[in-house]
C-alpha cells in the first residue's frame, strides 16, 4: 500500500484545536501548512495540471462538515424502482481517498479533488449520540466508507481512536470500517467490545493487481483482517464491485474459498460494477486501455451503467452459490439492488429495510 | 507601416510562416474578389527585396487565380518581430470568421514552436485570445488534434464535431485512424452514432485483444464496400452488426426473444434492456369481435413452449 503525503497542508481555523488537526499537525511537521477558513486557492489552478484528480489529492484540507454529518446511504434516495435497502446510516468524516481504484466514484468529483478531513469530530459524535437516542432500532450500522475509505488516513487523522471507544459503549449501534488498506496500527490499541466491524472490499487478487492501484494487496488486506479478529473486531467483506472479466466465476470461486477458510464474516455484500455515464470517460483517460469498461453495460433506470440484468443475476446467483456452499449462515446481502434481482438470485426479497438490517445484525453480532 | 500596390511576383508565396487557414473556402471569396477587387489590403513585411506574407493567404491565392497581377497590401514595419506580425494575422483572422479547431491547433502549435511562447504563458495569455479555456487538458486536447491523421482532420473540420467526439478518436493510433477512415468516407453518421461507433470499437478491441483492422474487416467488406447499399443503408446494418459484437449477451436475448414473439403471434415488447421482468403488450380493437379474437389468441400463445421459454427468459 502506498501511504498518503500531502505536499501541502490547509486548515480552517475553526477546527485547528481538534484532536484530529493535532494529530496531523504531529504527523507531517515538515509540510507547509496553511490557515485559512477559505476554500484552498490551489483549486482554481488545477485544471493547470494533466490530470487535475491527482493533484489535487496532493492537497490535505482539514476543515469541518458543515452539511449533514449523519445520513442515510444513497440507496434510499436511488431512483431505482423497487430497490431493496439495508437501512445503513453514513458518517461524513472525510472526502477523497488517495487510493487509485479505476472504477472509483469519487473521480466524478471533479469540483473538489482535494483529500479532504472534517475534524469537527465533538459534533460528528454528537449527531451520532442523537440519531441513536431517537432510534427505536437495535441494529443500526454506522459506517465511514462512502465518501471515503474509512483507514486509508487513520494513521494521519487517528480518527478510530475516536470512533471505535465511543461506539464501544453503545447498545444500539455498530460502527463499520470500510477499508482497502492494512493500516489497522491505532485499531489493535483499542477494544471495540463487539460494537466495531472492519470490512474488506475485496476482489480476487488479479483484480487487485489491474484495478486497485496504491491500495494494500490482496494478501496484505487479508493479514490485516486476521489481525483485527484477534484484536476482537468482526470482520466483514464486500465483493463489490463485482467484475465480469472473462474468468470471473473461478476466480470468484478461489476468492470465496480463501474468505471463509480463513474468516468466519459477520456479513457479507455483493455489488456488481457500476458506474455514472461520466465515469467511465473519466476512467478511460484516467487509465488508458483499462478494460474494466468493455462488459456488457446498459443504462438503468438510475442513470447509471450496470451489467444488463440477467448477467447481474447470474454473477450474484453464483457468487452467492459459492458462500452457501461454505456457510449457509452468514448474512449475505446485494448492495443497490431491486427486488426483482433479488428474488431471481437469492430466492428471496426482504420484507423491509429493517427487517434486512436486522437479519444482518442479529445473525452474526448479537 | 505604408499603403502600396505591390506585384504579386514579388511576394514569397511558398513562405508560410504566418498562414493560420486550414481548408478555407474560397468560392465566397473569389466571387467578391472578381467583383469588386481585393478590399482589404493584405499585410506583408519586407524582406529584401521581395515580401513576406504576413495576412491574407486566402485573398493572394484568389488573386492568383484569377489572374491579377497586383494587391493592395500594407507593409508593416521592420520594428515588429515576427511574433508581433503572427499575433497581427491571427487578430485579422480571428474577427473576420470562426477558428476551426485545427486552425486553432495550429496557431497553438506556431506560437509555441516558431516563436518560442513557452506554455505557461501560450495557455494564461493565448488561450483566452484563441476562445478556449485555459487548461492544460485542454492544451493536450490541441496537441492531440495535430497528430490525427490530416484525413480525420479534414473529416473532424467538415463534419464540425464536437471535443467530446473529437476526443474518441485520440484513442486510435494512426494505423487504426486510417483503417476507421473509409467508415466515415462511406457512411452517414449522426453524431451521436460516430461516437457510439468510436467507443464500441475502440471497446472490443481491448475486450478481444484484437486490432482495429483485424476487427473491422467483416464489416468493411460486407456493409462499407457493398455497392448494392446507400450511404444511409449502410449505418443501421452497421450499428446492427457493431451491436451484436459489442453486446452478444444483450443481442442474443434480444434476437431470442424476437423470434419467439414471432411464433406467438402477439404484439410483445420486452422492457429496456430487460431490465424489469415484465412483459408488455399494447392491442388495439375496434369492437367485441376482434379483442374476442385477441384473447383467443392470447389463450392459444399461453398454452405454447414458447410462451414458457419467453416468462423463464425475463
Amino acid at each position: 500500500m502506498i501511504h498518503y503525503r500531502p505536499s501541502k497542508i490547509y486548515i480552517d481555523p475553526s477546527v485547528q484545536n481538534s484532536p484530529i488537526t493535532q494529530t496531523i499537525l504531529k504527523t507531517f511537521p515538515d509540510i507547509s501548512c496553511e490557515y485559512t477558513s477559505e476554500k484552498p486557492s490551489i483549486l482554481k489552478k488545477l485544471d493547470r495540471y494533466s490530470d487535475p484528480l491527482l493533484e489535487g489529492k496532493k492537497h490535505l484540507w482539514v476543515t469541518q462538515n458543515k452539511g449533514k454529518l449523519v445520513k442515510k446511504c444513497g440507496a434510499s434516495t436511488s431512483a431505482l424502482q423497487n430497490l431493496v435497502c439495508c437501512n445503513y446510516f453514513i458518517l461524513d468524516f472525510s472526502f477523497n481517498c488517495h487510493f487509485e481504484c479505476v472504477y472509483c466514484f469519487l473521480q466524478e468529483y471533479t469540483n473538489l479533488p482535494l483529500m479532504v478531513v472534517y475534524a469537527n469530530i465533538e459534533e460528528m459524535l454528537k449527531t451520532v449520540q442523537d440519531l441513536l437516542d431517537r432510534t427505536s432500532s437495535s441494529n443500526i450500522r454506522i459506517g465511514t466508507g462512502e465518501m471515503a475509505d474509512s483507514l486509508a488516513l487513520d494513521e494521519i487523522t487517528g480518527f478510530s481512536q475516536q470512533l471505535v471507544p465511543f461506539f464501544s459503549i453503545q447498545k444500539k449501534a455498530f460502527l463499520e470500517l470500510k477499508t482497502k488498506s492494512d493500516r489497522i496500527q491505532n485499531l489493535l490499541k483499542l477494544d471495540p467490545k463487539g460494537q466495531t466491524v472492519v470490512a474488506w472490499s475485496i476482489n480476487p487478487p488479479s483484480y487487485i493487481q489491474k484495478y486497485d492501484f496504491k491500495t494494500a494487496l490482496f494478501e496484505e488486506r487479508l493479514e490485516a483482517a486476521k489481525e483485527c479478529e484477534k484484536a476482537g473486531y468482526k470482520i466483514a467483506f464486500h465483493l463489490d464491485p463485482l467484475i465480469a472479466e472473462p474468468t470471473w466465476k473461478k476466480d470468484y470461486e478461489e476468492l470465496v474459498g480463501q474468505l471463509f477458510s480463513r474468516f468466519n464474516p459477520a456479513w457479507v455484500s455483493l455489488g456488481a460494477l457500476r458506474f455514472n455515464a461520466n465515469l467511465r470517460s473519466i476512467a478511460q483517460k484516467r487509465f488508458p486501455n483499462t478494460p474494466l469498461t468493455v462488459g456488457e453495460f446498459v443504462s438503468t433506470p438510475d442513470g447509471k451503467k450496470r451489467y444488463f440484468r440477467q448477467l447481474r443475476e447470474e454473477l450474484y446467483q453464483t457468487v452467492y452459490g459459492y458462500i452457501t456452499k461454505y456457510n449457509r449462515q452468514t448474512p449475505t446481502y446485494l448492495c443497490m439492488e431491486n427486488e426483482v434481482v433479488w428474488k431471481n438470485s437469492m430466492g428471496r426479497v426482504p420484507s423491509s429495510e429493517q427487517a434486512l438490517e436486522k437479519q444482518i445484525v442479529s445473525a452474526s453480532l448479537s | 507601416m505604408r499603403f502600396e500596390m505591390i506585384s504579386i511576383s514579388r511576394i514569397q508565396l511558398d513562405n508560410r510562416l504566418f498562414e493560420v487557414s486550414f481548408l478555407a473556402d474560397l468560392t465566397a471569396l473569389k466571387i467578391s474578389v472578381q467583383k469588386k477587387g481585393i478590399v482589404q489590403p493584405i499585410q506583408v513585411r519586407s524582406e529584401g527585396d521581395l515580401f513576406q506574407i504576413v495576412s491574407g493567404f486566402r485573398r493572394l491565392e484568389c488573386a492568383q487565380a484569377l489572374g491579377l497581377t497586383q494587391v493592395p497590401a500594407f507593409i508593416l514595419g521592420e520594428d515588429l518581430s515576427h511574433l508581433e506580425c503572427f499575433e497581427r494575422a491571427v487578430e485579422e483572422n480571428f474577427f473576420n470568421r470562426k477558428f476551426n479547431c485545427v486552425e486553432k491547433a495550429g496557431t497553438i502549435q506556431k506560437l509555441e514552436k516558431e516563436f518560442q511562447v513557452s506554455k505557461e504563458i501560450l495557455i494564461q495569455r493565448y488561450f483566452p485570445f484563441l476562445g478556449v479555456s485555459s487548461s492544460e487538458a485542454v492544451y493536450q486536447f490541441y496537441k492531440n488534434i495535430l497528430i490525427l491523421d490530416p484525413v480525420l482532420q479534414e473529416y473532424v473540420v467538415r463534419s464540425n464535431l464536437p471535443t467530446h467526439v473529437v476526443e474518441e478518436f485520440f484513442k486510435f493510433n494512426i494505423q487504426d485512424q486510417k483503417t476507421i477512415t473509409p467508415f466515415l468516407q462511406s457512411i452517414h453518421f449522426s453524431v451521436s452514432t460516430l461516437k457510439e461507433f468510436l467507443i464500441w470499437i475502440y471497446e472490443m478491441s481491448l475486450r478481444d485483444r484484437a486490432s482495429i483492422s483485424d476487427l473491422l474487416s467483416e464489416p468493411l467488406n460486407a456493409i462499407v464496400r457493398n455497392p448494392a447499399m446507400d450511404a444511409r443503408q449502410k449505418l443501421p446494418i452497421l450499428r446492427q452488426w457493431l451491436k451484436n459484437k459489442r453486446y452478444p449477451m444483450l443481442s442474443g436475448l434480444e434476437t431470442r426473444f424476437v423470434l419467439l414473439k414471432q411464433k406467438l403471434h402477439l404484439p410483445l415488447e420486452s422492457s429496456e434492456f430487460f431490465e424489469d421482468n415484465k412483459i408488455h403488450m399494447k392491442l388495439s380493437f375496434q369492437n367485441k369481435e376482434e379483442l374476442e379474437q385477441w384473447i383467443e389468441k392470447m389463450k392459444e400463445a399461453s398454452l405454447k413452449p414458447e410462451f414458457d421459454e419467453l416468462l423463464k427468459m425475463v
